[in-house]
């Protein structure tokens, strides 16, 4: 089989399909729906900054309210633990770039591999910038709330049970989606330099 | 944005429209998702063509959008997340084949069944070699020496024959 017979074949796909361009109403409805993705995109990425944002009205009102020292002490100590979250997921989420930016295909691949390693060290570390910094916070508040015996065992046991499920979850994430993802950019990266 | 800029993306979409169909039938793993990924380079061409700066044919730098948008399809963490709303004004339609093209369709399958076996970089050669692009330009595409892409070309193509045999 020679080039041109090859070519030929791959071309003659077109000639079942027809492929139809509405260009009344093309660029309206891209200029629609390409706002609501980003839309969408933002707002994903948003989502979990917004969420500690709200937090700190929150831990303003039991710091306000609430009269005993130990709880006020710990609604307090949330402020930096948030602003430490939200630096975290803003410089995490810093610098990704569009699909449409790279100047070729391997630049595409190597910002994808760095951009996902940078998300596997934000997940698998998140234990000690999310989980440990904030037990203190909950240990003081949940100390001046007044729960004694029982109570405070059980809400003590909840607060493991709910910090052992956040990491639980990161770690597999990075196990099933990331690192598989990783493990084969890396492939393909390896196969365009041999 | 303007209205030149609208009136370049219609001419360069309906232009490079079978190309760009070529190439997300090769990454798609069904007819839903091939639709999915023409209307993902629709959006990003229209993203970017106002930035685009000239430094290539406007024609290479479509091939290089499908590609990137296809690849990333692939590395996806959600891949088979759909999408998003289908655009109406981008219509899919089978051309019904008469018994003459039976034989036709077969070649096509298997060498989209060969090319699919392929790894990514040798892929995305292979789909540029077909659509005719000189080395040069598919060296610029892809962001590696055109000598390599001659070397590699050469080792792919015999695959590609082998596997058609």
């Amino acid at each position: 089989m020679q080039d041109k017979e090859l070519r030929k074949i791959w071309e003659s796909i077109n000639e079942f399909e027809l492929i139809d361009l509405d260009k009344e109403n093309l660029n309206r409805e891209v200029k629609e729906h390409s706002a609501s993705i980003e839309k969408k995109i933002v707002g994903r990425n948003r989502l979990e900054i917004i969420v500690a944002v709200f937090m700190m009205p929150v831990a303003a009102f039991i710091a306000y309210l609430h009269p005993s020292f130990l709880a006020k002490t710990g609604a307090l100590l949330m402020f930096p633990y948030l602003f430490l979250v939200i630096y975290k997921l803003l410089a995490a989420r810093k610098g990704r770039k569009r699909v449409e930016e790279f100047s070729d295909n391997l630049e595409f691949l190597k910002h994808s591999l760095s951009y996902y390693q940078n998300e596997k060290q934000l997940l698998d570390t998140v234990f000690y910038w999310y989980v440990l910094p904030c037990i203190p916070c909950v240990a003081f508040i949940l100390l001046g709330s007044g729960l004694s015996g029982f109570k405070l065992v059980y809400a003590g046991a909840i607060t493991i049970g709910m910090s052992y499920l956040i990491v639980r979850i990161n770690q597999l994430t990075v196990e099933r989606k990331i690192e598989p993802l990783i493990k084969r950019l890396k492939s393909e990266i390896e196969t365009y330099n041999s | 944005m303007e209205v030149a800029i609208e009136e370049v993306f219609l001419e360069l979409l309906g232009d490079n429209k079978a190309q760009i169909s070529r190439i997300c039938s090769v990454y798609a793993q069904d007819e839903d998702e091939k639709k999915d990924l023409f209307q993902e380079v629709a959006f990003n061409l229209w993203k970017s063509l106002p930035s685009f700066k000239g430094n290539s044919a406007l024609s290479t730098w479509v091939y290089r959008v499908t590609l990137n948008t296809c690849m990333q399809a692939r590395f996806k963490v959600n891949r088979h997340e759909s999408a998003h709303v289908r655009l109406k004004s981008i219509h899919f339609e089978s051309i019904k084949q008469s018994d003459d093209d039976t034989g036709k369709q077969e070649r096509i399958a298997l060498l989209y069944t060969c090319i699919r076996k392929l790894n990514d970089a040798d892929k995305n050669l292979v789909m540029l070699f077909l659509e005719d692009l000189p080395y040069k330009e598919i060296a610029f595409i892809t962001g590696v020496t055109e000598n390599h892409v001659a070397v590699r070309m050469k080792r792919v193509r015999e695959k590609l024959f082998n596997c058609l045999k």
